[in-house]
């Protein structure tokens, strides 16, 4: 058998080799700058099965580094981690040490010493950006107590026919499908009681569907000494509504209580957790083990996200606990409000969470959308006697409310976000020999999820920019009569439904003139511009402004200002920069709370629904003849109370229809509110309805398309597309604001 | 007859350890090296119990199990994860895909064995 | 990787107009009948919209028109064949979907000189035999160019369109 052992490892290492040709091979990639999903992954699956081997054959320094790279690759495949040029390094560092640690288990030498690179991979865990403070969660907890550099390699040991060991680096053996969670709460009602159990077991349907077989458990418990003592048919319907793949039995069983609990938890190892399985000693009331019935029908996997976050819970009482312990509703169902109120609740109590894994919420989310889309279908179906009735705004106030829940258990302090920023500045004062200090206020602000993953990049961005451009090096600091360090503000706040996250510095400000200077040496303004500082500011942010010196060697590409602005644009925010010469500039992102679902109008262009975000609407108006005028040969112009605005016709932005000949009277001007353009009118053919919608993004499998901000599902399964304003308004605008203001007056 | 157990693994070492272990204990194995394979050999041999790896090249684990239950066939056909990985995340994707339990790698094979048998007697 | 993939793979075979192609099995992730999609704005004329694929929205391509010929009228037999590119997805309009078989390595010819608008993305040459449940009508087999869906990169393409 052991020739058999010999001849499996020497494959084993066979793949070993294959696996970091390929991983070198993607690395490298990643290193000349192809970072796709694909190389990543590649790279990743070649250390996983170098891990996966090592364990089997007990090479335990190996596989501890082995498992340590593949966390920081699983954080890069997730996004986690940018693969940078830093990163690549680093990553570059630890394949190195990977081949050298191949070598040692092959030739049983000495491991080669590895912890400066295992410092330098748990750095890229610390600092990833989204989930970097969360407790231990996704990322696995290293592996084994760390191997001293100077131990053999682990030698094939003794014990079974095959040497396994079971390597302490290795887990849990046995999952039970996401069981942890829920046994927190056993210890204390445990040991007291040495009265029998009182098992229950109701296998769900999915239980069913995954293969499982209720006779088996009941068989494992039997052999515990348990014992049948109820079957409960009850739910058993009618034979012609039985779902012949449903169970809808429950069992309940006596087992000794000398059984450890632990050891009837594992008879239920495999069973899904949706399961009703409840384990308790019969004289105590409250059950020790229960899982509720879940959720049904997985969500899409396109929405599993790579994180588990923490949610607090209220504490549980006396009572028997909630199936999904959700803070208690916030009375106002303004978006605002939960997130706001549950931050201050969450402070009042006792620090009692539940883990509860992301995917599930998205799940959840994705459902109570799609409840408030039937809700509303439902209320327009009803006769306007049936909608007068009471329980009907009841209905649709408590979807609202669940609504506002389950988004508030996204939330998550923008602490997450802000992590990293004290070493980046730690990094970038040594970089530069500027002195900065940092002061962060608003951390506690809470934010969706969504939106913390992506303002990493831009707050990153930000925090160069103002230690790079901002604040001046220490003699100049002095020599103006400033302090020798400089001061970086990092701040968020929550207004309305907006959260704003400003970074700010002491620094030099904006020297307008030179940024002029520089606009129209690279042909963005023209040179006879005349421009207001406030314009001039946000040259800064222009496509093509940034120059060599603000390439960023945290992103290791050459980007500047103008990548937060189209990130934090794509968003559904926007910048705003102020700025005093000779005292500082502040950069504020103007976020939206949320970025997973939006109050939308649904109009029609060309028969064809679309979605505008209802954020911006102002009004919508149903023109007279002669209301919309022409401006110009390419413009018009619609007069509201005595002022003008101008109008796109969407079918025209989009190609759609073939507008001009198309009568205004026809059509409907729906009057939205944009930052680049003010008050704009787009002109439609009708409003449908107006509904909450989930947003998807169109991006995922096709580029951007100018105008669009995404799509929807709506009710039917069909598809609607979703307007970005401020693109529609900004991109081909004739009429800019300016020549408008003569126009008017 | 004894159980006829499938198992999918992109590592031929693993594939080899697995069949190794696995027939000292009495089973007799089929083997795929990827999800694609996987689906193929599934329909033909059509085994007691799938054993899969989650990474794969071509279609990965979550995907062939998707694809297995979706046959209707092999609705009720137990089938395992033996994975290094261990995320709670990634166990909940299984068990939504449909998966009956999951073992973590490095697989102790009297444990596998006595995990096997839990499900598929 | 192992034996068994010593140079054989499954290909699906389909027509567009008069022709016969073919792409690998493995970047298939299901074919559906032909429903029109919502269509997009601002695209080139060969993406035809997007369709709600189990919840993730994806681009329906005319494969005829994204090659340089005719556009596929859809009709009855009108399918689409759901593609995994690089990560991505995308649907492609074709004519009739006609096969699974499977090749050799060796029995692919280098690719001919057609009229394409795009080089690289016929991958090769393969003659297929006649379907056996076939009438036997169908002579020795036919000719089935196979298309590189990588290079083909529609999805690149749309980003140099948008």
């Amino acid at each position: 058998m052991s020739d058999e052992l010999d001849e499996i490892q020497a494959i084993f290492f066979e793949e070993c080799v294959e696996g970091l040709a390929t991983a070198e091979a993607g690395l490298s990639e990643m290193a000349a700058g192809d970072a796709s999903a694909e190389v990543i992954a590649g790279v990743f699956r070649a250390v996983h099965s170098i891990k996966g081997g090592s364990g089997a054959f007990g090479h335990t320094a190996l596989l501890t580094f082995s498992h340590r790279f593949e966390n920081v690759l699983d954080e890069v495949r997730a996004g986690a981690i940018p693969p940078t040029a830093e990163v690549v390094k680093v990553m570059l560092g630890a394949f190195d040490i990977l081949s050298d640690h191949v070598a040692a288990a092959r030739e049983q030498s000495a491991p080669p010493a590895d912890e400066s690179v295992l410092g330098a991979l748990d750095d890229l865990l610390a600092n990833k950006g989204a989930g970097a403070s969360a407790p231990p969660a996704a990322a696995a907890p290293p592996p084994a107590p760390a191997t001293s550099p100077a131990a053999p390699s682990a030698a094939v040991p003794d014990g079974d026919e095959f040497g396994f060991v079971p390597v302490a680096a290795a887990v849990e053996e046995f999952d039970p499908f996401g069981f942890e969670p829920v046994a927190v709460s056993l210890d204390e009602v445990v040991e007291l009681d040495p009265s029998d159990w009182t098992v229950r077991f109701g296998p769900s349907r999915e239980a069913l569907a995954n293969g499982g077989e209720p006779i088996l458990v009941i068989r494992e418990l039997e052999r515990l000494g348990g014992r049948v003592e109820r079957v409960d048919g009850s739910s058993l319907p009618d034979l012609r509504d039985l779902d012949p793949e449903n169970s809808y039995f429950v069992w309940t069983l006596s087992v000794p209580g000398s059984v450890a609990e632990t050891e009837i938890a594992e008879c239920f190892d495999f069973v899904a957790p949706d399961s009703l399985i409840e384990i308790v000693r019969t004289e105590a009331a409250a059950p020790a083990v229960r899982i509720e019935p879940a959720l049904p029908e997985p969500a899409p996997l396109a929405l599993v996200a790579e994180e588990i976050i923490t949610v607090h819970a209220p504490p549980v009482a006396e009572a028997p606990p909630a199936p999904v312990p959700a803070p208690a509703p916030a009375i106002e169902p303004t978006p605002a409000a939960p997130a706001g109120e549950r931050s201050e609740r969450a402070s009042d109590q006792p620090s009692q969470t539940i883990r509860v894994d992301l995917s599930k919420l998205d799940q959840l989310l994705n459902l109570v959308g799609e409840l408030v889309i039937r809700g509303s279908i439902l209320a327009d179906r009803l006769s306007p006697a049936d909608q007068e009735r009471v329980e009907l705004p009841q209905l649709s106030r408590l979807t609202r409310q669940i609504q506002d829940s389950v988004m508030s258990l996204r939330a998550q302090p923008i602490k997450q976000a802000f992590s990293r920023v004290p070493r980046m500045l730690r990094d970038l004062s040594a970089e530069t020999g500027k002195q900065v200090v940092l002061d962060v206020a608003g951390e506690t602000t809470e934010v969706d999820k969504s939106v913390i993953e992506k303002i990493g990049d831009p707050l990153t961005h930000m925090i160069r920019n103002a230690v790079d451009h901002g604040i001046e090096p220490p003699e100049e600091r002095i020599a103006k009569g400033k302090p020798a360090e400089g001061i970086v503000h990092v701040s968020a706040e929550q207004k309305g439904a907006r959260i704003l996250v400003r970074v700010s510095d002491n620094g030099r400000g904006i020297d307008r003139a030179r940024v002029k200077a520089k606009a129209i040496e690279k042909g963005i303004v023209a040179p006879d511009a005349q421009l207001s500082d406030e314009e001039i500011d946000q040259l800064i942010c222009a496509p093509g402004f940034s120059t060599a010196e603000t390439i960023s060697n945290i992103s290791g590409r050459g980007v500047g200002m103008d990548v937060v602005r189209s990130n934090v644009e794509a968003l559904g925010g926007r910048v705003e920069i102020s700025s005093v010469p000779g005292e500082g500039t502040a950069f504020t992102m103007i976020l939206p709370l949320t970025l997973a679902i939006l109050d939308g109008m649904v109009v029609r262009l060309a028969g064809q629904r679309y979605v505008l975000p209802l954020a911006s609407v102002v009004e919508s108006v149903r023109p007279e003849p002669g209301q919309v005028q022409r401006a110009t040969p390419t413009s018009e112009v619609i007069e509201l109370r005595g002022s003008y605005l101008p109008v796109r016709r969407l079918t025209d932005f989009f190609g759609l229809g073939r507008g001009l000949e198309h009568r205004p009277e026809d059509c409907l001007v729906i009057v939205v509110e944009s930052d680049t353009a003010g008050l704009v009118g787009l002109m439609v053919d009708t409003i449908d309805d107006r509904r909450e919608v989930v947003l998807k993004s169109l991006d995922q499998n096709l580029h951007p398309i100018r105008g669009l901000g995404g799509a929807t599902i709506l009710g039917d399964g069909s598809i609607a597309l979703i307007l970005d304003v401020e693109a529609i308004v900004s991109a081909s605008s004739p009429t800019s604001k300016h020549n408008l203001k003569g126009l008017a007056a | 007859m004894s159980k006829l157990i499938l198992t999918v693994d992109d590592s031929a070492s693993m594939r080899m350890l697995l069949k190794a272990s696995l027939t000292a204990q009495g089973f007799r194995i089929e083997s795929a090296n990827d999800g694609v394979h996987g689906l193929e050999r599934m329909q033909e041999v059509e085994p007691d119990l799938l054993i899969t790896d989650i990474n794969m090249p071509n279609m990965d684990g979550f995907e062939l199990i998707e694809a297995v239950r979706a046959m209707p066939r092999f609705r009720g056909t137990p089938i395992l994860v033996l994975s290094t990985e261990f995320s709670d995340d990634k166990k909940a994707r299984a068990r939504s895909a449909g998966a009956t339990g999951w073992i973590t790698k490095p697989f102790d094979p009297a444990k596998l064995g006595a995990a096997i048998r839990r499900v598929c007697p | 990787m192992s034996a068994t993939d010593s140079g054989e793979r499954k290909i699906v075979t389909f027509s567009l107009g008069d022709r016969m192609f073919g792409i690998d099995m493995r970047t298939l992730i299901e074919i559906r009948e032909w429903e029109a999609p919502t269509p997009l704005p601002k695209v080139p004329a060969y993406i035809k919209g997007v369709a709600n694929l189990r919840g993730t929205v994806i681009p329906i391509v005319g494969l005829a028109e994204r090659l340089g010929w005719e556009p596929s009228v859809p009709h009855a037999r009108s399918c689409i064949l759901v593609v995994s590119i690089g990560g991505k997805q995308a649907g492609f309009l074709v004519d009739e979907v006609a096969d699974i078989v499977l090749i050799k390595g060796s029995e692919i010819q280098p690719a001919p000189e057609i009229e394409i608008d795009e080089p690289g993305v016929i991958a090769g040459l393969v003659q297929v035999g006649a379907r056996d449940h076939d009438d036997a009508a169908n002579e020795a087999g036919s000719m089935v160019l196979l298309l590189d869906l990588d290079s083909l990169n529609v999805i690149r393409q749309m980003e140099l369109a948008a």
